[in-house]
């Protein structure tokens, strides 16, 4: 669902289609789990009824997050608002709101708080914006995301994963979220460009079609490296002339891109 | 066995074919748990399991004074444990599916893995039962017994590493079960013992059936396995046992390898195929030669290529790298020791395009070199980093300058590290690198290497001579085209080192030039071990510098407990705690046992028994360390270290000589010192056995330690046999050591690690001295009593 360009728009966005033209072709099937509905000028938001989480997400916030140094509203208060602990199943809800990545099957976790936050900081959204996810896993990025940006695209190519996120998050009120199954190493062209890209599962190389499907200006996070503990956080910047350039902003623990790129 | 004088021959069966057992189940306990846990557990876990024959030993002397402790029945009860400790094991690990990588942070999770390996505790223990009762049961044939335990042993490991080789490894276990109830089912026929012998039946029934459907091991869904197991539209297409793990060989469309590829590289990377060895290590594979690679000319794993486009390449080991994959008609030579991964790209068409397939260890073809000189050698295994206890001497002071003295003249080193940062290896391998030159003649280090950066690879490239200006040119170019970082390059300024992935600061510019000037490292870059890797201290991939480890954690909070070295730091937790357990375990029974009578005390019995434990098990860990070198496959040089030790002993105990004088005595070390000597060969003459073809060098290297192992094997059943009249201390004896040999296990790799292999060597050596010192101040006691 591409945003409506305005009148002054209208050559930005065919260059923009001739460079997502560029992109490498992809025989990529997607199926389409969630739709998100037609944007609206605010979109709507989950009513979320208070719960009896809500003082710990606010310790969590406090403790993990803007204490390491976070400082973006927008990400402090929709982690505020966003029940974690609805995302890992799997763990108990006060062990969803510890410092770790909790496990949620298929060799995936959910990533540790600080890491969604720092990860969603470091795109410098707007509410406008058009985000592309990659590794939807529990769907709990989607949803900060979505929280703060007009429209996400999030594709997960674990079936079991990409169904109970798509469940869950539709179960939970988002509806500008589209949640797809597929390989995510192709991006999603059909909704391409995208302000901005995250990519929560470690790739051993930047796939360049995700590079082709960010707008110039954008930018994309993604940790890279080997499975293990350890992957490099990347922020990657495409300048107006579509050229890129990267900044290594710090390690974090991650699990591997499914299909180990 | 009850009332028999002297063990019969089928006694004497019996003691090898439960020692066979247990060795058996060392060997193939390292490779079940290296599939199910995070591998720095695996030693923790082993050595958890090794408890148990001490914790034998302490049952047997509480329970010496009693009749039942010794006889058949006990012997089968032992034997009867530990093949129902072998069906528990295969069927724990197929049930219960373990998250090590969480066992780190989560106490649940760790507790979990510690109950699975109390599993593995069992059958020690029950083996343990049923060999140290008898020694207690025949304490006058302690040589005969000792070398029917040896013996054994040393066939267990050879038949081991033959079923690895064959058979998955949860089959493996489950043939050595059969074995073992067989064994116990005849015992108990012919000795008429008739419930254990039926229940040795019932047992080997169960271990038929898990013999013929082996129950498979759980798999995490955090290993490489499972995961690319999840992946849409994936093909199982074979599946392979071997020495080196089971390797499956997946296919998907979603599987892409491309480490080193530039940003500016819209097209698209073909899909591969993986072969994963054991759980984890996941090697990609080409479909079929040729192979589109158009990618490559954008990557940092063809830029070797591109500047040297004429010659023959040579690539050592396999990974991600792939540097084979762009052979397109050029000769290249792959070296890899798993013959299993050649063997598949030669059915896919490698040798056709031009690539002579090696299966060989990467130090062994780089001393033979049969095709070089050559334009490029490309370590590809080193993008695959390792562990920081497993030996790679390849990338070491003496490992780098060979492969510089078999380049052309103008030819390239090429070393890909993943990036780190801070960086964790780059600092060493550059220190290496920059000694190797120094050896090979190089005035001006710097002079010779350019380092390129991309957002998630380094490319180290070295010459024999001086980068030539149309090298530093063309590197400058491929850089500028693709946007890569050049973090060194001979007379280039640091501002030139950080333009296009950008860090905070150029460290790896100024950690090159600190190395090339001989200055100190940057402080901030000074949180690793960054010593040059030598051949006596192979341990290129440990970064753990003890004394900078609290910076590491206080400076990169929760992330620096990534960057430590958890097989070091796990190693010394094994040692502590199996040191305070096998304490414990020793005191235990003190209180119960009669007065120890001259020459012998306590202490000198415990210090005796102690040094001998702790000194055989390092010698022979550090043989095993260093016989890699020249096998290249750790599991053949483990299999062939454990076998000629533990046959060479089993036959020198067996000629023990049994009087008390200082005669023997003097001829019991003096047979040891030889042995030693002789067993310094292998650290001294390293290309001379490198170079004779695989049988003359397993001949060679066996010659050269048969006449040590077999020195090993006499001081202990020399000592056990003055015990004799003291029956209850003798399981005390070898339940200490029994305890001081997992300690040695431990303890090994940590001091090959950080006082060299030739040391630890000393060490183990000195345990000797102690040792012939306790004996020879027993023989002098005996004199004046």
């Amino acid at each position: 669902m591409v945003q409506a360009s305005s009148q002054a728009g209208w050559i930005r966005a065919a260059l923009l289609a001739a460079l997502v033209a560029c992109a490498p072709a992809a025989a990529q099937e997607v199926t389409v789990l969630l739709q998100a509905s037609p944007p609206e000028q605010a979109p709507p938001r989950p009513d979320f009824d208070d719960d009896e989480f809500v003082e710990l997400r606010a310790t969590m916030v406090r403790d993990q997050i803007e204490d390491r140094g976070v400082a973006d509203e927008a990400v402090l208060a929709a982690m505020r608002r966003v029940p974690r602990h609805r995302f890992a199943p799997r763990v108990s809800a006060r062990s969803a709101y510890e410092d770790e990545p909790q496990p949620i099957g298929h060799g995936q976790t959910i990533s540790q708080p600080y890491t969604v936050a720092y990860m969603t900081e470091r795109l410098e959204l707007g509410a406008d914006d058009r985000v592309l996810e990659v590794g939807t896993g529990s769907g709990y990025q989607a949803a900060i995301l979505a929280e703060i940006v007009g429209e996400v695209v999030t594709i997960e190519i674990i079936r079991e994963l990409a169904d109970s996120a798509a469940e869950r998050l539709q179960g939970m009120g988002y509806r500008n979220i589209t949640v797809l199954h597929g390989d995510g190493y192709h991006g999603h062209a059909a909704r391409a460009p995208f302000d901005a890209v995250v990519v929560t599962a470690a790739a051993s190389h930047t796939p360049p079609p995700l590079v082709a499907q960010l707008r110039p200006g954008g930018r994309m996070v993604i940790p890279v490296g080997r499975a293990g503990w350890i992957q490099n956080l990347l922020l990657v910047e495409k300048n107006a002339d579509g050229e890129v350039s990267t900044r290594n902003l710090a390690s974090v623990r991650f699990v591997p891109l499914t299909g180990d790129h | 066995m009850v009332g028999r004088e002297t063990p019969g021959r089928l006694d004497l069966v019996a003691v090898a074919g439960v020692s066979a057992a247990l060795l058996a189940l060392e060997v193939l306990l390292l490779r079940l748990f290296e599939f199910s846990h995070w591998y720095h557990f695996a030693g923790l876990a082993i050595a958890l399991a090794l408890l148990g024959l001490g914790a034998a030993g302490t049952t047997l002397a509480l329970a010496g004074r009693y009749p039942f402790s010794r006889g058949d029945g006990w012997f089968l009860t032992g034997l009867g444990v530990t093949g129902a400790g072998f069906l528990l094991l295969l069927v724990v690990q197929s049930r219960v599916t373990l998250r090590p990588v969480f066992a780190g942070w989560d106490l649940g999770e760790l507790v979990r893995l510690l109950l699975v390996d109390l599993a593995a505790f069992v059958p020690f223990y029950g083996a343990g039962l049923a060999i140290g009762q008898v020694f207690l049961r025949w304490p006058e044939r302690t040589r005969g017994l000792y070398a029917a335990n040896l013996l054994g042993s040393g066939i267990g490991s050879l038949g081991a590493a033959l079923l690895l080789a064959t058979v998955p490894v949860a089959m493996a276990l489950a043939v050595v079960a059969v074995l073992l109830f067989a064994l116990g089912s005849v015992i108990g026929w012919v000795r008429g013992q008739r419930v254990a012998g039926a229940a040795c039946v019932l047992g080997l029934a169960l271990a038929l059936i898990a013999a013929v459907r082996p129950p498979e091991p759980a798999v995490s869904d955090f290993k490489a396995l499972s995961r690319i197991g999840e992946l849409p539209g994936v093909e199982t297409l074979a599946v392979h046992s071997g020495l080196p793990g089971r390797l499956t060989l997946l296919r998907a469309d979603s599987l892409r390898y491309a480490p080193g590829l530039s940003l500016g590289w819209t097209e698209s990377v073909p899909s591969v195929d993986v072969a994963v060895v054991g759980s984890d290590r996941v090697v990609p594979l080409v479909r079929r030669w040729p192979v589109d690679a158009a990618h490559r000319r954008a990557s940092l794993a063809g830029l070797p290529r591109q500047l040297r486009p004429h010659g023959r390449l040579l690539v050592l080991g396999s990974g991600a790298w792939q540097t084979p994959v762009a052979a397109g008609g050029r000769a290249v030579t792959w070296v890899e020791a798993d013959g299993r991964l050649l063997e598949i790209a030669r059915a896919r068409g490698a040798s056709e395009a031009g690539i002579t397939l090696v299966e060989d260890g990467a130090w062994r073809h780089l001393v033979t070199a049969p095709d070089g000189p050559y334009s490029v050698i490309a370590f590809d295994a080193a993008w695959e980093e390792g562990d920081a206890a497993a030996e790679d001497y390849v990338l070491t002071v003496a490992g780098l300058a060979l492969a510089l003295a078999r380049l052309e003249a103008d030819g390239l080193l090429a070393i890909p590290l993943p990036l780190d940062d801070p960086p964790r290896y780059y600092p060493r391998v550059m220190a290496t690198l920059e000694r190797a030159l120094h050896r090979q003649g190089a005035a001006a280090p710097g002079d010779h290497v350019a380092v390129l950066r991309g957002l998630q690879a380094l490319l180290i490239l070295a010459s024999p001579r001086p980068l030539a200006e149309a090298d530093i040119a063309a590197l400058r170019d491929f850089a500028e085209r693709w946007r890569f970082d050049v973090a060194w390059w001979p007379g280039q300024a640091r501002e030139q080192a950080n333009r296009y992935h950008r860090l905070d600061s150029p460290v790896f510019h100024d950690i090159a030039r600190a190395l090339f000037e001989r200055r100190p490292l940057p402080p901030a870059t000074r949180l690793f071990h960054a010593a040059p890797a030598e051949l006596d201290r192979p341990y290129p991939w440990r970064s753990l510098a003890w004394g900078e480890t609290p910076r590491l954690v206080r400076e990169l909070g929760g992330r620096g407990w990534s960057y430590l070295d958890w097989t070091l730091i796990l190693s010394v937790v094994t040692t502590v705690v199996v040191a305070v357990l096998a304490f414990l375990l020793v005191l235990v029974p003190l209180g119960r046992l009669p007065a120890i009578q001259r020459p012998f005390g306590r202490l000198s019995v415990a210090g005796y028994f102690s040094a001998l434990g702790l000194g055989y098990i390092v010698v022979e860990l550090v043989v095993f360390q260093r016989l890699i070198l020249y096998l290249g496959e750790p599991v053949l040089a483990a299999a062939l270290v454990f076998a000629t030790f533990l046959i060479g002993s089993g036959i020198g105990s067996a000629m023990t000589p049994a009087d008390a004088s200082r005669a023997s005595l003097g001829r019991i070390y003096l047979a040891v010192a030889v042995g030693l000597a002789l067993a310094l060969v292998p650290f001294m003459a390293v290309h001379a056995l490198s170079t004779p073809p695989l049988a003359w060098r397993l001949a060679l290297l066996v010659a050269l330690l048969l006449p040590l192992a077999w020195a090993m094997g006499r001081p202990f059943p020399w000592a056990l046999r003055q015990l004799a009249g003291q029956d209850r201390w003798i399981p005390w004896a070898w339940g200490i050591n029994g305890f001081t040999s997992v300690l040695g296990a431990s303890l090994a790799p940590l001091l090959s690690i950080h006082i060299g292999q030739s040391a630890a060597l000393v060490a183990g050596a000195a345990c000797y001295v102690v040792a012939f010192a306790i004996a020879r101040h027993w023989l002098v006691r005996s004199k004046r009593a």
